[in-house]
């Protein structure tokens, strides 16, 4: 008997620790309420939402080919020409209680691409090539660049109901247009001598463009942010981020 | 000794119930995300347009590809011959570059466009001629569409992208030579002159 109470005893302590970590104390308050009284359980709901304007109106754009860059015309797109183009974040935080708005901090990553035909990517075609106008107020995050990727932090928090353009224009580089390969030209299988085509290398590709807004809570940002978004940033006493860093 | 063996076996159990407590913290995140593509198309191509009436090459050219585009045309004949712009057709847009012989079209030719027409009369220099048909060669190209971070537009010429060329025959002329004249210089008919 003796040999075995102390490993028993041993047992139960790490049982005991074991269950003391999993039990999270709850507490309920019961409140005395009338008839007419319900007890509402209120939380504040943080919301962003990503818009492009699209033939002179703002829209709520989520999910795959919602981005319509109304501003260039798909037959007739020439090199080194500036089109607009213009994404904005919109804070739609709100408590529903109260009704009160609150700020956000919010970041965009953008990815772009060139796409086959059948919608696969293509990565021997170059994606600085696209080149996007990010409005000011935006600070990269070098740290998070890529060959397609590229994330943008805004450095004060955006109020309650309030707007902030991201996006201005687009650009398609003159380099896509002068990347032409000169092959043989083939009639019915047959290779003519003497004979030469010229084929756009861009031709028939789709620059392809990805864009996500991020927000979080505005208290305690480098707690949030860091476990949230795996970035490490350096905010002052106005709230406005310093630095950014992973 | 077992007491020891027995303290480790505490210590190794309260070290995990330790590790296995992780603070259990959610924010307050949101996120939305939305894509997009364009398909580029970039098939350039003109339809050189010709017609002989009169001594006169009437010239337009169709841009039917799918991109807009500057266009050009030049005249290359013989010698004998001159062809010049007709003076009632100087408003049309064309005129003649003299360093290069080209006639340039001042306008983008948008897609499913047609320039207005280059009216070229074709005049000859000594009608004393020996009676051949003669033809005029006109060279047709076209540039595509570059702008600069101003919205200007221009092109280059050496990446044009289209050249068509094309011949037409013009009946000259029979004049009558006099006995006493055949054995002066006769204008000659076949060396190329015109057109740079």
């Amino acid at each position: 008997m003796k040999k075995i109470k102390l490993p028993l005893i041993v047992f139960a302590v790490g049982i005991i620790c074991l269950a003391g970590s999993t039990v999270g104390a709850t507490r309920a308050v019961f409140q005395d309420y009338s008839n007419q009284q319900f007890l509402q359980f209120n939380t504040s709901a943080l919301r962003v939402d990503l818009q492009e304007e699209q033939n002179g109106e703002f829209v709520s754009i989520e999910g795959e080919d919602t981005l319509k860059f109304t501003g260039i015309d798909p037959k007739n797109v020439h090199g080194g020409q500036t089109y607009p183009e213009k994404v904005r974040v919109v804070n739609k935080s709100y408590n529903n209680r109260t009704g009160e708005q609150h700020e956000e901090y919010v970041r965009v990553t953008v990815k772009k691409s060139w796409t086959n035909p059948d919608k696969t990517k293509n990565t021997l075609l170059d994606p600085d090539l696209i080149e996007l106008g990010v409005e000011d107020g935006w600070v990269e995050c070098e740290d998070q660049r890529t060959r397609e990727q590229k994330v943008y932090y805004l450095t004060s928090p955006l109020a309650g109901e309030g707007t902030k353009d991201f996006l201005k224009s687009i650009t398609i580089n003159d380099k896509v247009f002068k990347k032409v390969a000169t092959k043989d030209y083939v009639e019915n299988g047959t290779k003519i001598d003497g004979t030469i085509i010229n084929e756009y290398e861009y031709n028939g590709k789709a620059f392809y463009i990805e864009v996500k807004v991020d927000a979080i809570q505005t208290h305690h940002p480098e707690d949030a942010m860091g476990e949230s978004w795996g970035v490490h940033v350096k905010v002052d006493d106005n709230g406005n981020i310093t630095k950014i860093w992973k | 000794m077992k007491r020891k063996k027995h303290l480790l076996i505490v210590a190794t159990a309260i070290s995990i119930c330790a590790v296995s407590v992780t603070p259990a913290i959610s924010y307050f995140t949101d996120t939305q995300q939305a894509t997009g593509r364009l398909v580029l198309e970039m098939n350039p191509e003109i339809e050189p347009k010709e017609i002989v009436e009169n001594m006169k090459k009437i010239i337009s050219v169709a841009n039917t590809g799918k991109n807009d585009v500057f266009v050009r045309a030049k005249a290359i004949y013989a010698s004998n011959f001159d062809v010049v712009m007709d003076k009632d057709a100087t408003d049309s847009g064309w005129s003649l570059n003299e360093a290069d012989g080209y006639y340039y079209y001042d306008k983008i030719v948008k897609v499913g466009e047609e320039t207005p027409q280059l009216v070229l009369k074709v005049d000859v220099k000594d009608d004393k001629a020996v009676a051949y048909d003669f033809n005029v060669v006109i060279v047709q190209e076209a540039a595509r569409v570059i702008y600069d971070e101003k919205g200007n537009a221009s092109c280059v010429w050496d990446e044009k992208i289209y050249t068509s060329t094309s011949e037409s025959e013009f009946e000259q002329t029979i004049t009558e030579i006099p006995a006493d004249e055949t054995n002066q210089n006769t204008p000659d008919n076949n060396t190329q002159g015109g057109g740079q």
